[in-house]
């Protein structure tokens, strides 16, 4: 298991190479990343041509895309365009921002999903099945920004029928949020929303994945010997059932995990939220290729890692693949 | 772009204002009876008066939280990364300045005792610092903290003068004498008209003295402050916090802090505002979102007025057609600049109007409004193409000496009120027998078009194009958008670095450059308005609106007053204090 582990890893350096210098090259042709600096006032040719000197931005674009390479194992991500400022600090903040919303819209929507999609199962064709069903292909169809805007909605209107605000609306802690618990509790309020936001999909997603699933195993031959022995309905769904029916929704759940980074982007941008999404947005309005490719990357080796350990899930869930 | 928000917030708010109706209409109205109207409506105004008087007592004490779509880069507004509006926000509130530019565009003095004094021949600025002017550690603001700030604007040191934004006006600056700790007086190598402008943040030399000016104050600043707030914290990407300055010579600062909140979605600060999260914001207005602070009108006050961002159409002279003053005339005459403004602005700032005038905004006392001579005539737009030799071609657009009247005209896509007002233009022009291709680009993309110099190869790859330019309280850097140099070559003359119309006007330069070496106020205003006069006669430009601007703000706050110059809606805050 560990050489396949190790084997995978290392196919994925080549991958993250050609995707990185594909995206830099898309970068490159984008146009002057100068330019909202030569509509500042009073700005002159020389401080323009000082930051293209600086920055090597008159070379082409492979010449520039090897500097970057060379900077990062030695450097992180290096500096920002206009300024000598490290992107690595940035960087690490946001990513742990986004970390904290997209696990625990995952983990959220995997639990939820799982639940949803097993009771849909066990209980086709009753009026609960139906009714996760269609809110499935709702959730399915609903763009997060829109979701979102409505359950900014919502609050409002509590907020203004009862003047309780249940939640706050944006960012990702209160202007004074406290300390230790507090900070936590602060914390979680906030990032309810957003969770809510981004989970969606994926709980649509996941619980037809799960129903599918369990549909095919309840069939199976081994359930029906199971409860032939008399074993108890519960028991051989939690047991026996779940279990098998499993193995597609995690693999399905750790290959969506990029999309749900995708998703952060829309998601933290409209509440507000200090993540890669939102930071990726701001550094395309101001035209700094480097923190975009850094964003990028670190997209790149979270969705390969994802991969890979979905590979080792299913390995560990499944005896026979890991046998194998 | 319509926000489905504001269509989505709509509806429960009218239901609660028709519920409101209702109940006001079952409700007894005692106090009308047997009055005459007009009395009701005086006794009721001087009650409210009363009330407000009562209700306007400013309390000690309060954060008020200012929602903000941008975030600083850097705290350092010296500096090119610092150039943004988002981080004067900051520094208005600590570093104070000679001047204060006012809503209105004029200058008040601020940290000086009375006016400058000025001489002409040399031109000298003379500054007497406020006696009770000091820093937040109690050292008084001197002499020195002028000479620390001009010693940074005009670094030796190579990488440091490479960040600095500009020099514009220090550069000019040869010489200095102080008397005693309070009084300086520079020397410029030549007059310099906005010698208002610089200055305009103190730098504390004894706090900053031999610290590396380029990372000292990259994320956080000093706790020091010479205006009514000291910055506190920044967590980056979430908010940032000033506390109240205990010890501002200015006088009492009520508000306990100021805590900058940074969402990038305007809909979700309204959202927040509606929300009663934010306290104050000001985004840019657009008609939903008007709409949605009306319906929060008993909780959020709100004040539109002109900003100094002015939109306009710029012609590239070089074009065939457009290279021709009386092709550019028509097409002003064509254009129905009241209609853009009624459609445009007014649902947002119903007292907007058109700006007749490229160098001075038209809510400043200098305007002259020259360009009215263009007011929309579109009969009088096709004889003066038929009086120099045009006749319409069979399918009605002009031609000229052979040129067909068919322009582009771009903008930056995706900027609705822009896209909306090309639509115009081109309907307007279509009337008069000029036909108008909207031939748009994403933001920079469209300006890459208009001023790299690899982009334009001697004609730059655009007809005609709408944009938007940043006024100040002085024009001094339209010499630099419209002037020429090199008039005796033979070649022709050069023109400067942001002249992209590529008109030379030798008049119009000399004028130009002679204002921005006139310190009179009367006399530097007169020259602008001829400058202004020639740039109506000749039209490389067509001036259109000035954008408004909006500042809003829970009604429990007094003080918030909307000043959309770089000073900053922050340029009073020493004045806002929640009240009783």
């Amino acid at each position: 298991m560990l050489n396949y582990a190790l084997r995978r890893f290392l196919i994925s350096i080549p991958i993250i190479l050609i995707a990185t210098f594909i995206i830099f090259w898309m970068i490159s042709l984008t146009g002057d990343p100068l330019q909202d600096m030569r509509q500042l006032p009073n700005i002159t040719t020389e401080q323009i041509q000082r930051v293209r000197d600086m920055r090597g931005l008159d070379d082409p674009f492979y010449v520039q895309y090897v500097v970057w390479l060379q900077q990062i194992p030695t450097a992180g991500f290096g500096e920002y365009l206009i300024s000598p400022r490290p992107i690595g600090p940035d960087l690490q903040r946001v990513l742990i921002h986004t970390l904290q919303l997209v696990i625990a819209a995952e983990v959220i929507a995997f639990i939820i999903a799982v639940v949803l999609g097993t009771l849909s199962a066990t209980r086709q064709y009753s009026i609960f099945d139906y009714t996760t069903t269609t809110l499935s292909f709702i959730g399915y169809a609903m763009p997060a920004f829109w979701f979102a805007l409505i359950l900014q909605v919502i609050v409002i209107q509590i907020f203004e029928l009862t003047g309780v605000r249940i939640l706050p609306l944006a960012n990702l802690s209160s202007a004074n949020p406290g300390t230790g618990l507090a900070f936590v509790w602060d914390r979680i309020l906030h990032l309810v929303l957003p969770v809510m936001s981004l989970a969606i999909f994926s709980i649509a997603s996941y619980s037809r994945y799960m129903r599918a699933s369990m549909l095919e195993v309840v069939g199976s031959d081994y359930v029906r010997t199971a409860r032939a022995k008399g074993l108890r309905e519960g028991t051989i769904t939690r047991r026996h059932a779940m279990r098998n029916a499993l193995i597609p929704t995690v693999t399905v759940a750790a290959l969506s995990f990029g999309t749900l980074l995708s998703g952060s982007i829309v998601v933290e941008t409209v509440f507000g939220l200090d993540g890669m999404g939102r930071y990726l947005f701001v550094m395309i309005q101001s035209r700094d290729p480097y923190p975009i490719m850094a964003v990028l990357v670190i997209t790149a080796v979270v969705i390969i890692m994802f991969n890979l350990i979905a590979d080792l899930v299913y390995g560990y869930l499944d005896p026979r693949i890991r046998h194998g | 772009m319509r926000s489905p928000l504001g269509r989505r917030l709509r509806w429960p708010l009218m239901l609660t204002a028709s519920l409101a109706l209702v109940i006001a209409a079952c409700a007894p109205d005692e106090d009308v009876e047997d009055e005459p109207e007009d009395d009701v409506e005086e006794v009721e105004d001087v009650d409210e008066e009363e009330e407000e008087e009562e209700e306007a007592a400013p309390a000690e004490g309060g954060t008020v939280l200012f929602g903000d779509e941008q975030e600083p880069t850097v705290l350092n507004s010296f500096i090119l990364d610092g150039n943004s509006l988002v981080t004067s926000k900051v520094a208005t509130n600590v570093w104070p300045g000679s001047y204060v530019i006012q809503p209105d565009l004029s200058m008040e003095p601020y940290l000086i005792d009375g006016e400058a004094e000025i001489t002409e021949d040399p031109f000298t600025v003379t500054y007497t610092i406020r006696d009770e002017a000091e820093w937040s550690d109690g050292t008084p603001i001197t002499v020195d903290d002028y000479i620390f700030t001009l010693e940074t604007m005009m670094t030796d040191d190579e990488e440091t003068a490479a960040q600095i934004t500009s020099t514009a006006g220090y550069e000019l600056i040869t010489d200095y004498e102080t008397d005693g700790d309070k009084t300086i007086t520079f020397t410029y190598e030549e007059p310099y008209a906005p010698w208002q402008l610089i200055f305009n943040e103190i730098l504390p030399a004894h706090v900053l003295e031999g610290e590396d000016f380029l990372t000292v104050m990259n994320d956080e600043l000093p706790d020091i402050s010479g205006g009514p707030f000291i910055f506190d914290s920044w967590d980056q990407g979430t908010q940032l916090r000033l506390v109240r300055n205990e010890d501002y010579w200015g006088g009492d600062v009520a508000l306990d802090e100021i805590v900058m909140r940074y969402v990038p979605d305007t809909t979700t600060l309204t959202q927040q505002m509606v929300g009663a999260e934010l306290d104050m914001y000001d985004p840019q207005p657009q008609i939903e979102l008007v709409d949605q602070l009306d319906g929060a009108s008993d909780r959020i006050e709100y004040e539109v007025g002109l900003g100094p961002v002015w939109e306009h159409i710029d012609f590239n002279t070089l074009v065939d057609g457009l290279d021709r003053d009386y092709v550019r005339q028509a097409i002003a005459l064509g254009i129905n600049r009241e209609q853009i403004v009624e459609t445009l602005i007014h649902p947002v700032d119903p007292d907007a109007v058109v700006l007749e005038n490229p160098f001075w905004m038209a809510n400043t006392e200098q305007y002259e409004p020259h360009y009215d001579q263009w007011s929309h005539d579109p009969q009088a737009a096709q004889d003066l193409l038929e009086d120099n030799g045009c006749a319409p071609g069979d399918d009605g657009i002009y031609v000229c000496d052979d040129v067909r009247l068919s322009f582009r005209i771009g903008t930056t896509g995706g900027n609705e009120r822009r896209e909306l007002a090309q639509q115009l233009i081109q309907s307007d022009l279509a009337q008069v027998g000029i036909e108008i291709e909207i031939d748009n680009d994403e933001g920079a993309t469209f300006f890459e078009r208009l001023n790299t110099p690899e982009n334009c190869d001697g004609v730059c790859d655009y007809d005609i194009a709408m944009f938007a330019w940043v006024g100040s309280p002085n024009p001094v850097g339209n010499a630099n958008i419209y002037g020429c140099d090199d008039f005796d070559d033979p070649d022709g003359p050069t023109v400067r670095a942001q002249n992209w119309t590529v008109f030379c006007d030798e008049e119009l330069t000399e004028i130009m450059d002679e204002a921005n070496a006139t310190v009179d106020p009367d006399e530097n205003a007169r020259l602008w308005n001829e400058a202004s006069q020639i740039m109506a006669d000749n039209v490389p430009v067509v001036p259109l609106f000035q954008q408004p601007q909006l500042l809003a703000w829970s009604n429990d706050i007094s003080g918030p007053q909307l000043n959309a110059t770089n000073q900053t809606q922050f340029w009073n805050s020493q004045d806002w204090a929640y009240v009783e």
